[in-house]
């Protein structure tokens, strides 16, 4: 069905590229190819576009074009190492479920709302489903002076999508393609049931108790001599596939004349998952996959002298089933557990293994169903533009009005399926243990989330020059209503309220001042409201200014060959940040149900009602003072350099009230106060080079370098007696755990330190360091108040992204890596903690703690019970998580103009494009940012494009 | 064109001012005019005061109140009591804080009482239908008779908190924060006046029982409730540690934590009247239950004077099932110390104390019948070694607590005393089935009233005969019959006979941490050793020994319970108890 569709597509495409005849038009050719990634002469900031020249605010930017040389079905994977500022963490890695979390310049606020305002073409909205080829640019507005226009919801910086737009030329048609495969980058490794029946023996002898595996057991799992009583399993064999497939196909069309300009695009990408096609295999089930359509139509038109329209439509429709179960999680949990030895795929009569800890994930996947979902979003937007120059010379006004909207209804089809445990009899018969049960299969038709806004704006713009003056300013109202039931949208929103609209209003204006192409002055603000405080505190100020000099335009400079371009920039200002989480309209006293008493003859609920959490009618958003220095320079003009320094004072964070309130007042609750504050400070440096057009050889290469870190300066937190478990003074996000000082190595090292009450700790056992005690002081002990700060936080410190490339003749090499430094990974996933709650073990196992080994063991002693003392949350399990990855590698070859001009193209180009190549790191056992769940993918396509 | 423009403008403009609005679109919540309008959110409003009531099975993170006292050792080793047995529980961390939790209740209490002077009843008060005014009339007194009701339950919460933390603020308005400055400790004596009277003005206006009115009353406040209360206080109020400062060292603020000097004789008096206030109340119906087992499983008999419930729940037995059991964690564990407390019934008069060193004593110590048989509440409060657990036939078996057994040591979690507590938990409870049932934490029942007459009574009026009388009642019960009272006791012989008789009587209710208290023995009962018993079977019989289970700390400053810090720090005006 699926693939006629494509079909179908590709037929259209060759119609139209068969009718339409070729262009002559030099300059209309798009950026195929692009290796020299030249500075833009625009850059779009709030609500305009200005010449970078004169920018003197902190913004960092990137060309879709240039975001085309990967395979990525989420938009977001593809800024990995791309601006500067932005940290881009993996999330999951199954199709449809992939997004990574975004931040500016690090995590400036403990309260529960660290995300960047998501603007899309003027508009609040989403652009993970985006494809690079309907985007135009991506810039991240960094400091006070890019972002005070967004008011209460700048404070994160603001992340601008815009896509591309018509032009005045005449009609270009673009077709590409790629074809390719994924590929899971890292498996857990676990052992096989010989080693796992050895080691568990061992682990049972540690714990005092009798073997349970016999010699002949162990032969039976070495030799597979009896595939069914001594089973040896590679579950992730029987249910996941080398690769995968993938495709895209894309189509655009863009051009235009004076009256109208417009670019249309359609798009098709899937990629089918790792698991293997069960729906092949049962009508029941389903295959694994993911498919999205997209579609764009921007169009600009010039109704009269002074008046012009655009409507910008995007859309896309997303369908994904799977079996079992629309995510996937619940099968790799089971796969990451399941002993290998537990049960065969099928019991010789061909019924399904399964014991009752275990159900069998073959089985799951063939026979228990599956679900389905499908995603529809549009976002929509229509603007007036009109010159009033009849005025003054430079004005002009617009109006604008947005529609944005996503709904995903799910479809699941749910059944059980019994399993089989065996066992020999007496006699040697084989007697069979039934588990679960058949049932027949059940649907439901789940709303699984939906987001809507609406939003109208008006603008007052003037532009003008007065000999050396150049003065541009702007005056816009917005206002928006957003309706969200998507939980990852706002994360921390109070679940009941989900379904409420968020109200926004504000005010805002900019007024930017050049003289003599030297001297910048920018002034900017907005006074902005939102429904969800007091009356009185609804509305608030948050104004910025920026300063900038272009050093090289003056006389001491003019003619200097080294120095091409200098500029110093400096910028202070107040934003804010609505995201303050909680219960909506705080200030408002709730009276809530409450805990129940039990009354009556029959002992029934007797419903309470008391004084919720006591309202705070003072309550408003979080503030921050961010301040801003930067230094732009071109050398030779070939090497850009960039450097901005940054401090961030985000303070009115909201923490309950534990040091100010007492509890002899019986609140039920104590408030939420604006009263955190956070401190975070860093830099950005960009170095950019590009050789001199020469020959037929091009060369660029493009670094940058971010480092943030964040302290907590106030947060309310209740007493601590422990030094070690204080937030203040300490990182966002910091791990609180027990240190490890490695492993007890005899009886008399345990009894001559501390340890925990109440667990036996034997020789191998991890030692931990004594530093707390109830009195605030080691007690010798080693408990809850031994925690203290380790290592760092699951975000990096330090990210360095390196875009390079080179052109020579019809062959070009392009690739991003990323590196990040300062992050720590947390072993915590089920392939380290071999045996604990009935599960399997993973390859670390090997390396554990034995009398013999006990030098060199990187392991504690195994258990086959759960083990409270090894597997607490400590430093043992954390390790250096830094690493550098091939984002993406393309490999390209354009054919020679005189070659394609003979089929009436304009471009044709083939290339090969690699994904998520290869990492290297610290950690042996897998990806550093995805130690369980769905594993991470590599994708290798090849594709060709042509445009006509 | 123009004018086509114009009109664009024009309605442009008009969308965005007619978007201006910044209103809430939906109030979300009740507020509190609607709350108080109405006469069923106002009862609900009184549910609330009731459900900050806490029972005692698990309260202390886990474990009863019980094994931070000699009768019991809680088997969890990270568990925060062990904290109040290891002496390093302090200002910052307390594992029976119920500061908050009480004011919280005593705040809500008094939200209450100003809500139920705005219920609305206008629209049966004004229907001049009988029917309509028999509503309107029954729901004005049920209105009117709330408030005692939350006046009591406010009264309650204020003696738990002044048996823990002696003179605390007396609030009868729900304050503000700009009230924080003005928060001060009232004195002992104050507080101690406050709940009296308080419990007076209940009593008036309380019915006797609900039994009249609605079955789906049960369970609330009653007159007998607020006597048996303000029974107790008096009780502690004329108790040593009350009169006698003496151990907080110079302490610069005695009247937070004890009485003015006073006639004792006179407090004691006004203990023994008020007890006898509510043993003389009229058409109660109180009585002795006949069984002391079922006694704790039960919510509606005619020995309780005042329960808090829960919905039907295993959880307390799932913590306090012997090991062995499924899904048993052994939980609280009765010690050697309390099971050593139960008399030896020699014959129907005569009763002698339990001796390790009489080897009749020492062989059997569990006997129950014969000359060494044991007062029957130890079977029926504590499981002992091979005593038979559980009522579910699949799961009923004896309990061997013997080394190597099934329910003991080296058993991981098993009981470290040798004993597993048998009163409250529901041995009918089938865990592997997930069988649950309603439990009821017993506030108040009427031998506790007999138990605080007689001791009241001993202190002013040795020898009046109500002392026998009453302690003898106790003793009496059906199925218990334990000889009566000697006569011809010196007045610290029957002291301790009825100091006694509290400890068993009242196991694990919750009585003896601040019964050893008010009495100033906790110094012995609290700290120093607190021991097991270690079985050994040989063939087919059974030896025991007593062993230290346990080394306690008790310190003159735990008589009370510190101020939390995070209180003092906020407001200073808030005085530390003494030596803490």
């Amino acid at each position: 069905m699926k693939l006629q569709f494509y079909h179908k597509l590709l037929l259209v495409a060759l119609c139209i590229a068969g009718l339409s005849r070729p262009s002559v038009a030099q300059n209309a050719v798009d950026s195929v190819v692009v290796v020299n990634s030249d500075i833009p002469t625009t850059t779009q900031i709030g609500y305009a576009k200005q010449r970078s020249k004169i920018i003197s605010s902190a913004i960092s930017t990137v060309k879709g074009s240039e975001l085309q040389k990967t395979f990525n079905t989420n938009f977001a994977n593809t800024l990995y190492g791309r601006l500067s500022g932005l940290t881009v963490n993996q999330g999951g890695n199954e199709p449809g479920a992939n997004s990574p979390s975004l931040s500016g310049r690090g995590v400036n606020t403990y309260g529960p709302g660290n995300n960047l305002l998501i603007i899309v073409d003027g508009f609040l909205g989403d652009f993970t489903q985006f494809v690079p080829e309907e985007v135009d640019e991506i810039s991240l507005l960094k400091d006070a002076s890019a972002t005070a226009i967004y008011g209460s919801r700048a404070a994160n910086g603001v992340l601008l999508i815009t896509t591309k737009r018509g032009r005045e030329a005449p009609l270009t048609i673009n077709f590409s393609t790629q074809q390719g495969f994924t590929q899971a980058s890292s498996l857990p490794k676990f052992l096989d049931s010989y080693n796992y029946a050895t080691l568990y023996n061992e682990a049972l002898a540690n714990d005092g108790k009798p073997a349970l595996y016999t010699a002949e057991d162990l032969a039976a799992y070495q030799n597979g001599s009896d595939p069914y009583f001594r089973p040896n399993v590679n579950w992730f064999d029987e249910v996941l596939r080398e690769t995968a497939p993938v495709s895209n196909y894309n189509l655009s069309f863009r051009g235009g004349n004076e009256t109208a300009k417009y670019f249309v695009l359609l798009n098709s990408i899937s990629s089918q998952g790792l698991l293997k096609n069960f729906g092949d295999l049962d009508d029941e089930s389903s295959n694994s996959k993911y498919t999205r359509y997209n579609f764009r139509s921007n169009i600009d038109v010039k109704l009269t002298k002074r008046l012009s329209a655009t409507l910008l439509l995007g859309g896309t429709v997303e369908d994904k089933a799977n079996p079992a179960a629309l995510s996937s999680g619940g099968t790799f949990g089971l796969l990451a557990s399941l002993p290998p030895n537990a049960f065969p795929v099928r019991n010789p009569d061909g019924t399904f293994g399964g014991n009752s800890t275990y159900a069998n994930p073959y089985a799951n996947l063939l026979k228990t169903g599956y679900a389905e979902s499908n995603g529809r979003t549009l976002q929509s937007s229509f603007r007036l533009n009109y010159d009033l120059s009849a005025i003054t010379k430079g004005l002009s006004t617009a109006v604008a009005a947005s529609f944005n909207t996503y709904f995903s209804s799910g479809s699941n089809r749910v059944k059980t399926i019994e399993r089989f445990a065996i066992s020999k009899s007496v006699d040697g018969d084989t007697v069979y243990t039934k588990f679960g049960q058949t049932t027949s299969i059940v649907g439901s038709e789940p709303n699984l989330g939906q987001y809507r806004n609406y939003a109208i704006q008006a603008f007052l713009n003037y532009e003008r020059v007065f000999g050396k003056h150049e003065i541009s300013a702007l005056a816009m109202f917005n206002s928006d209503n957003s309706t969200i039931n998507k939980s990852d949208i706002f994360a921390g929103t109070d679940a009941a309220n989900l379904s409420l609209a968020y109200k926004n209003n504000a005010v805002a204006s900019r007024i930017t001042y050049v003289g003599n192409e030297k001297y910048i002055v920018e002034l900017s603000g907005s006074y902005m409201g939102s429904e969800n405080y007091a009356p009185e505190k609804r509305y608030g100020f948050f104004p910025a200014a920026s300063l900038g000099w272009i050093v090289s335009n003056e006389g001491f400079l003019k003619n200097s060959k080294a120095i091409s371009f200098l500029k110093i920039r400096g910028s202070y200002g107040l934003v804010g940040n609505d995201e303050i989480g909680g219960q909506r309209f705080m200030f408002d006293q709730r009276y809530p149900n409450v805990a129940s008493y039990y009354r009556g003859t029959n002992n029934n609920n007797a419903f309470s009602l008391a004084e919720g959490r006591l309202a705070n009618p003072d309550v408003t958003w979080e503030k921050e003072k961010k301040t801003n220095i930067g230094i732009e320079a071109t050398f030779f003009n070939q090497l850009d350099f960039s450097l901005d320094v940054f401090n961030q004072d985000r303070y009115d964070i909201l923490a309950v009230a534990n040091r100010s309130i007492p509890l002899v007042l019986g609140y039920t609750d104590l408030p939420f106060i604006n009263q955190g504050k956070v401190n975070n400070r860093g830099f950005e440096a960009v170095l950019r080079y590009r050789n001199k057009d020469q020959n037929d050889f091009h060369f660029f290469a493009e670094a940058n370098l971010f480092y943030a870190r964040n302290e907590i300066v106030y947060n309310a937190q209740t007493i601590q007696l422990n030094p070690g478990l204080v937030n203040e003074g300490r990182r966002i996000g910091q791990p609180y755990g027990l240190r490890a000082l490695g492993l007890f190595q005899n009886e008399a090292e345990i009894n001559a330190s501390p340890r925990p009450v109440g667990i036996a700790v034997l020789p191998g056992d991890i030692k931990y360091e004594d530093v707390g005690g109830p009195l605030g002081v080691p007690d010798g002990i080693i408990d809850g108040n031994d925690s203290q700060p380790i290592g760092n936080t699951g975000l990096p410190e330090l990210t360095l992204g390196l875009h390079s490339g080179f052109r020579y003749k019809g062959f070009d090499l392009d690739f991003v890596f990323q590196a990040i430094s300062g992050r720590t990974a947390y072993l915590g996933a089920s392939q380290f903690r071999p045996f604990q709650n009935n599960g399997q073990a993973g390859e670390i196992a090997l390396e554990r703690w034995t009398p013999a080994t006990a030098a060199t063991a990187t392991f504690p002693r195994l258990s086959a019970d759960n083990n409270l003392n090894n597997y607490r949350f400590s430093s043992f399990y954390q390790r250096d998580g830094s690493f550098i990855k091939l984002r993406s590698a393309e490999l390209g070859y354009a054919f020679p103009s005189t070659f394609i001009t003979k089929y009436k193209l304009q471009q044709a180009r083939v290339f090969l494009t690699g994904t998520n190549l290869f990492s290297l790191d610290h950690i042996e056992f897998g990806d550093p940012e995805a130690l369980s769940g769905y594993p991470p993918l590599r994708t290798i396509t090849l594709g060709a494009r042509v445009q006509f | 064109m123009k004018s086509k423009i114009h009109l664009l403008g024009g309605l442009a403009l008009f969308i965005l001012v007619s978007c201006q609005e910044l209103e809430r679109e939906i109030i979300t919540d009740l507020n509190k005019q609607q709350i108080e309008e109405s006469y069923t959110n106002v009862g609900n409003l009184l549910n609330a005061v009731y459900s900050e009531l806490q029972e005692g099975f698990q309260n202390i993170d886990g474990a009863m109140m019980a094994a931070a006292t000699d009768e019991a050792e809680f088997t969890n080793e990270t568990s925060t009591v062990q904290t109040f047995n290891n002496g390093s529980w302090n200002s910052i961390s307390n594992p029976n804080n119920i500061w908050g939790t009480h004011f919280r209740g005593i705040r809500r209490a008094n939200v209450f009482l100003v809500s139920t002077d705005e219920v609305n009843l206008d629209r049966f008060r004004l229907d001049p239908s009988p029917s309509q005014q028999l509503v309107y009339t029954t729901r004005l007194a049920e209105v009117k008779r709330w408030k005692y009701e939350a006046r009591f339950l406010r009264a309650f919460f204020y003696f738990e908190l002044i048996k823990r933390y002696g003179g605390v603020p007396i609030m009868t308005t729900a304050l503000t924060t700009d009230d924080i400055p003005s928060i001060k400790r009232n004195t002992l004596e104050e507080c101690i006046q406050f709940i009296t009277s308080e419990c007076d003005s209940a009593a008036t206006n309380l019915p006797l029982n609900y039994t009249a009115t609605n079955a789906a009353d049960l369970g609330r406040a009653t007159k007998g409730a607020a006597l048996a209360l303000k029974s107790r206080v008096l009780l502690y109020a004329a108790s040593e540690l009350f009169n006698n400062p003496s151990w907080a060292g110079g302490y610069p603020n005695p009247l937070l934590i004890s009485l003015p000097a006073g006639d004792r004789a006179a407090r004691w008096k006004a203990a023994a009247d008020a007890a006898k206030a509510l043993i003389d109340l009229p058409g109660t119906g109180y009585a002795l239950f006949n069984n002391y087992s079922t006694l704790f499983r039960a919510f509606n008999n005619n020995e309780i004077i005042f329960t808090r419930r829960n919905s039907a729940s295993n959880g307390f037995e799932a913590a306090n099932f012997p090991i062995g059991f499924d899904r048993g964690q052994s939980g609280t564990t009765p010690s050697q110390d309390l099971v050593d407390a139960y008399e030896i019934k020699v014959n129907a008069t005569t009763s002698i104390p339990f001796d390790w060193s009489n080897p009749n004593h020492a062989a059997n110590p569990y006997a129950t019948t014969g000359a060494t048989a044991r007062d029957p509440r130890l079977a029926l409060s504590i499981v002992t070694n091979n005593a038979s657990f559980s009522t579910v036939a699949s799961v009923k078996r004896n309990v061997e607590t013997f080394t190597g057994g099934r329910d003991a040591k080296p058993i991981a979690n098993a009981s470290k005393t040798g004993y597993y507590l048998r009163k409250y938990v529901n041995e009918g409870l089938n865990l592997q089935t997930n069988q649950t049932a309603a439990h009821s934490w017993i506030y108040f029942r009427l031998p506790e009233i007999w138990l605080n007459y007689a001791e009241a009574l001993n202190e002013y009026s040795p020898g009046n005969a109500d002392i026998k009388a009453f302690y003898d009642r106790v003793r009496n019960r059906p199925g218990v019959l334990m000889p009566l009272l000697p006569t011809g006791l010196s007045q610290a012989e029957v002291r301790e006979k009825i100091r006694n008789e509290r400890r068993i009587e009242f196991a694990f209710e919750d009585h003896r941490a601040w019964d050893v208290r008010r009495w100033m023995t906790a110094p012995t009962a609290l700290g120093g050793a607190v021991r097991g018993v270690e079985v050994t079977k040989t063939g087919t019989t059974f030896s025991y020994k007593p062993v230290v289970v346990e080394n306690r700390v008790f310190q003159p400053k735990m008589y009370f319970y510190p101020i939390p810090q995070g209180e003092i720090n906020i407001s200073s005006a808030l005085v530390q108890n003494p030596l803490w």
